[in-house]
């Protein structure tokens, strides 16, 4: 989904999870997935503190 | 011999300018001021019955009677076609131009054209219901805007049929109708795809309307350990009875409510109601679509100064762009008078 945020005006764009859980990942057990969120969220962090001109998918 | 009608305002009807503005309806026999450009442009094929002038200020205030009063001479006065203008892209002229085109179509079945500059306000008001050419934005644009509504208005006062807008040189009234092309489809898009893929010019046959404006990127935090971070999302988390009534699909509304109701535990009094995807996992874990377990740890370890203390959603499936765009704009200005510096959006 990141093309289309992109085509239409995100500017700072985090692949992560699936469609049903961009934020989870129910594959992993309980501990393993909060450890996993928490770096998405980490990088989704950083992002909001980098500079840019355009939109970026930060992979 | 082709009988037109000819609108002009107060200015180009040789009465003067702005301070005649307010000048009333009146009629003249035969071309006034442009009139003689037309009647140049026909060559001999047509001529102007009878000018109808009008100051701009008194067509704006008395709007419905001058039109009667045009209406009325047009009954008395047979003609074929009328042309106003051109008004280039004069505001209250161009209105008043739009609008007489736009009444006497309506009211005699009399076709009409005019000539606005394309960003003259009027085109967007009238475009699907005015014939207009498009001219430069001023009074030097007037020979070319002079023979082109000429050529325009000869076909209309034969009966002619219009084709495509670019064809006719007229503005698009987004119109559609079918002809048959010579060129069989599969041959086209491949002209079209080789002309892309050689990054020439091609002309697309279903133009797709883009008249977003570009959003620039809101500067980059300065320090994020220091900023407040809210979380958003269009993932339809709210408390299971909905209280603002949030729609499931092709929502119009959002709200926001305290981060602490999805603290440990509060699957079950938490749900999604988006339409849109399979809400199972989320509402096992509302954490899965608004990560607050993971931002309490980026608080906790400095990564972020702090989450703010409510969480704002909508519903994102089936969202128009414009509703997005009201919404997007509305929970900014809420995010900022709280306080926050930057935010997370989850999408599904």
């Amino acid at each position: 989904m990141t093309s289309m945020a992109s085509a239409n005006g995100a500017l700072r764009i985090l692949p992560s999870g699936k469609i049903p859980h961009p934020v989870g990942d129910p594959t992993r057990s309980q501990e393993e997935e909060v450890v996993w969120r928490t770096t998405v969220v980490r990088h989704a962090a950083e992002a909001l503190a980098e500079p840019l001109d355009e939109a970026r998918v930060f992979a | 011999m082709i009988k037109v009608a000819h609108y002009v305002n107060q200015f180009f009807g040789g009465i003067g300018g702005e301070q005649f503005a307010d000048h009333p309806f009146e009629t003249r026999d035969g071309a006034v001021g442009p009139g003689k450009a037309f009647e140049m442009n026909f060559d001999g094929l047509a001529e102007i019955a009878v000018t109808l002038v009008c100051g701009d200020n008194y067509f704006q205030y008395q709007t419905d009677q001058v039109i009667e009063s045009i209406i009325a001479t047009l009954r008395d006065t047979e003609v074929d076609v009328l042309i106003a203008g051109p008004a280039f892209n004069a505001g209250r002229y161009g209105l008043a131009c739009a609008n007489v085109c736009a009444a006497v179509g309506e009211s005699l079945s009399l076709p009409a054209v005019t000539g606005l500059f394309p960003d003259n306000p009027a085109v967007e008001m009238f475009h699907d219901r005015v014939i207009i050419v498009p001219t430069k934005g001023s009074v030097a644009g007037m020979r070319d805007a002079a023979a082109a509504m000429a050529a325009v208005s000869l076909k209309l006062a034969r009966g002619e049929e219009l084709g495509p807008a670019s064809v006719e040189g007229i503005l698009g009234r987004g119109i559609r109708a079918n002809w048959v092309e010579s060129v069989p489809p599969p041959r086209r898009a491949v002209d079209m795809l080789l002309a892309k893929i050689a990054q020439e010019d091609f002309t697309t046959e279903i133009p797709l309307a883009d008249d977003r404006e570009l959003v620039a990127p809101a500067t980059a935090l300065p320090d994020l350990s220091a900023a407040r971070v809210a979380l958003v999302t269009e993932g339809g988390l709210v408390p299971s009875h909905n209280p603002d009534k949030i729609e499931a699909s092709r929502a119009t509304r959002w709200a926001s409510y305290p981060v602490s109701i999805l603290d440990a535990g509060a699957a079950g009094e938490v749900t999604s109601i988006h339409a849109g995807f399979d809400t199972r996992w989320v509402n096992d874990d509302p954490n899965r679509i608004v990560p607050v377990d993971a931002m309490r740890a980026l608080q906790a370890d400095g990564t972020i100064g702090e989450l703010h203390d409510r969480f704002y959603v909508t519903v994102g499936t089936g969202m128009a762009v414009t509703t997005a765009e009201r919404i997007g704009t509305e929970i900014a200005k809420a995010l900022i008078a709280d306080g926050v510096e930057a935010a997370i959006l989850t999408s599904t």
